[in-house]
């Protein structure tokens, strides 16, 4: 007994020895000023001096002034990670653990600093966090643009933590693997209020963790949407610390920002956190784009070690179609129209009719994914496919999807960029400056970027007239998005674009020059020609209203147009003739041609030529792109 | 001033947010069993979020939950987690079975202990297992006794 009290007392004065010797170590060595510190708990320079943890969770912090104090936080850690009696309740207050059971990665970072082992604890469920993911390696994950749903149409990235390999056949089954997320938790539906929280960071933002096979549903087979798998080459002690940060982080909530702190700004931080020497998120643009992001750990020395293509449903079955000869090709083309399924493999040898079946198959789960998914409609039609190619028996041979290399993110160029150039208009002269915040316009080049939309957000363009020294914002675009859908035969979707933005013309009735807002919109048909010629015929409608009209404040009309645009490598072209007829307004009828040329001299650098004719008012430019 | 608020909602919804799930676990399976939940349908379809995948609510209580409170033991690969693989990957998985092959299909054998002959007994089964009003994913876990035999 005497013998126990006095381990009992000696346990207990060396761990006080330890935190005095470990605390003082602390401040002394100025390890709350340590970089990988700051990065874990996601510390933020102040303009003025000092940090903040944009972490809003109380419980994320052990010390009431950690979010803003880093030193005084760590202290606060050091003494809980050394009196495992000591518990923290969570935040639903259902769990009540040791320090070194909620906090890991804190716990793991302070052992490398201090060289010292610190008391190990039983923990559970992190335990089982651990077990359930058998983290191996890491892999960034981008998925592509999906324009039918306005707020994907950036993409989206996510990171995947790796299992280890199968113990029974070695193999790896990416689908039992994690895929880890910070996403906005959606607080309303009404658009106007997600918006602005939006905009304003008021949505909280966390991070969710989802088996792979969730994400791969969703977006693959749901959306129809290619993902973009980079494997990372980290360490095991880093992936050991990254998922350990995640279990911390998981417990801390955010404010979701739309343009900056996003999807993927907080996983790049997350990586940062894990490898002191990368800088990922410090030369960020103030707005952080998915695809950006691909390409700045792309650029990282010896960080991406493979890409992976991971097909859409659509590409899947576009590979399936293009394996079948001519006859089934024509029976699929057939099903797409008829849906019928009694002459889709009537006649046909064994292995043509599993070819034929697997592909219509497919082409459903692309055409209906609601239906299918809900097993309502088309589903029901579908059985009737798939209980034939089971009567057929036999493998269908594994079908490799050639990865489009052209639409990769990591390659693509800056979505962001400046333009220097010349306008002659009307006869008066301007010299121009413009800006483009984001992302991708139809005579950019292709590679790396939806080939057949434009995605403008924030694009302004200021003019200096040199004869009466006046300076103007010639055109600031909220706002435009032209999605070219090619019609083929088993894609009847429309091409539509919409635009919201305010401009400055001499056209629309002005004496002179006059500005004006404006929200237009169109639907269409495209058809495409050797991948990249597109067609479209148009139906559009135009509201402008401005004060400077002569009569109507006013205008709103409808019409039809065409456009071509030409799109291949470093040269592109487009051009539109749009009728519209004014049921208001001073004017009824306006004509407007525009014709735009752009040569792209490398990723960076790109020369646009570009006139317009609107009502017999004429505009030429010549402009200097610059993409960053 | 109404045009910038236009302009605003369209802004703001066109940038890049994935909304993340919700803790309604309404979809269209239920929720399965303790862990995994299941696809789930927001409640209002459309622009914002067509789907929306949800794991009894989020990953934490997942972990939460395995970890004692419910039935589902501590084997990494419960049958109510093969329950929940079959459900949540039901198109993909019934393609794989009919086509006697495929990512999924290996993916299940793998939870299930079964080699690549399973998929023959699956294949040979599909009418059986996708009958209406069969429990498809006890059937295939049933089916799955053979392997460890």
């Amino acid at each position: 007994m005497k013998m126990g009290l006095l381990l009992f007392s000696l346990t207990i004065s060396s761990l006080a020895l330890a935190t005095g010797d470990l605390s003082s170590r602390a401040s002394t060595e100025k390890w709350g000023d340590n970089i990988q510190w700051l990065r874990l708990l996601q510390y933020d320079k102040n303009t003025f001096g000092g940090y903040t943890s944009p972490a809003e969770n109380p419980a994320f912090f052990l010390h009431p002034e950690g979010k803003t104090n880093p030193a005084l936080e760590l202290q606060a850690t050091i003494s809980a990670l050394l009196d495992p009696e000591k518990k923290i309740k969570s935040k639903d207050g259902q769990f009540n653990e040791s320090a070194a059971c909620v906090f890991p990665a804190r716990k793991l970072w302070l052992e490398k600093i201090s060289g010292q082992k610190l008391p190990s604890v039983p923990c559970e469920r992190y335990e089982r966090f651990i077990e359930i993911l058998q983290p191996q390696s890491l892999t960034y994950v981008f998925s592509s643009y999906y324009l039918n749903n306005p707020a994907s149409a950036f993409g989206h990235t996510f990171l995947r933590i790796n299992k280890s390999a199968s113990a029974r056949d070695g193999e790896r089954y990416e689908l039992s693997d994690y895929g880890v997320g910070y996403a906005a938790v959606k607080v309303s539906d009404n658009p106007f209020i997600y918006s602005f929280l939006g905009v304003s960071g008021l949505m909280p933002g966390t991070f969710d963790i989802n088996p792979y096979y969730y994400k791969v549903r969703e977006y693959n087979d749901f959306e129809s949407r290619d993902l973009w798998e980079y494997d990372l080459n980290f360490t095991p002690e880093e992936v050991q610390l990254i998922v350990a940060n995640i279990w911390e982080l998981i417990s801390a909530e955010f404010n979701y920002h739309y343009f900056k702190e996003n999807c993927s700004y907080r996983i790049l931080a997350l990586l940062e956190a894990a490898r002191p020497s990368l800088e990922l998120t410090k030369d960020l643009k103030s707005q952080v784009m998915p695809a950006d992001t691909v390409g700045t750990l792309y650029q990282q020395k010896d960080l991406v070690k493979n890409i992976h293509y991971r097909p859409s449903i659509r590409a899947t079955f576009d590979t399936r179609y293009k394996k079948l000869g001519p006859a089934e090709q024509e029976r699929i083309r057939q099903f797409a129209r008829t849906e019928s399924l009694s002459q889709l493999v009537a006649g046909l040898e064994t292995q043509q009719k599993r070819d034929t079946l697997d592909a219509a198959m497919d082409y459903l789960d692309f055409r209906y994914p609601k239906e299918i998914l809900r097993k309502q409609g088309a589903y029901l039609f579908k059985k009737d496919i798939l209980l034939a190619r089971a009567e057929l028996g036999g493998a269908s041979e594994p079908l490799t999807v050639p990865a489009p290399w052209n639409e990769a993110p990591h390659d693509a160029q800056g979505s962001r960029r400046w333009g220097l150039g010349y306008r002659e208009w009307n006869s008066d002269r301007f010299y121009l400056l413009d800006t483009k915040l984001s992302l991708h316009d139809l005579l950019d080049p292709k590679k790396g970027y939806p080939p057949t939309a434009e995605i403008t957000m924030g694009a302004f363009s200021f003019s200096f007239n040199p004869d009466n020294e006046e300076i103007a914002l010639d055109k600031a675009t909220v706002y435009e998005v032209i999605s070219l859908a090619p019609v083929d035969a088993f894609n009847q979707g429309f091409s539509w674009r919409l635009k919201v933005s305010v401009e400055r013309g001499y056209e629309n009735g002005c004496t002179t020059l006059c500005r004006w807002t404006e929200l237009s919109g169109g639907s269409g048909i495209t058809k495409s020609y050797w991948n990249d010629l597109d067609l479209s015929l148009w139906l559009r409608a135009t509201g402008q209203t401005s004060p400077d009209f002569i009569g109507d404040t006013w205008k709103i009309g409808a019409g039809p147009a065409v456009s071509a645009r030409w799109n291949r490598d470093w040269f592109a072209l487009f051009a539109e003739s749009y009728y519209r007829y004014d049921y208001k307004g001073f004017e009824h009828e306006y004509r407007q041609n525009t014709l735009g040329v752009n040569f792209s001299v490398n990723k960076s650098l790109s020369l646009r030529l570009s006139g317009e004719e609107t009502n017999s008012v004429q505009r030429g430019e010549a402009r200097l792109l610059y993409y960053y | 001033m109404k045009s910038f608020i236009v302009a605003l909602a369209v802004l703001g919804s066109a940038v890049s947010v994935q909304a993340a799930s919700g803790l309604k676990g309404n979809g269209v399976y239920g929720v399965a069993g303790c862990g995994l939940g299941s696809l789930v349908f927001g409640n209002e379809e459309g622009a914002m979020q067509v789907i929306a995948a949800t794991l009894n609510g989020t990953g934490v209580q997942t972990f939460g939950i395995t970890s004692g409170t419910s039935n589902c033991g501590k084997g990494l690969f419960a049958k109510a987690e093969v329950n929940s693989f079959i459900e949540s990957n039901s198109v993909a998985l019934e393609n794989d079975i009919a086509r006697g092959q495929g990512e999924t299909l290996s993916t299940l054998n793998n939870m299930l202990g079964c080699d690549s002959k399973f998929n023959g007994t699956l294949q040979q089964n599909y009418k059986e297992i996708y009958a209406p009003g069969v429990n498809s994913s006890e059937k295939i876990v049933t089916l799955a006794q053979s392997c460890q035999g």
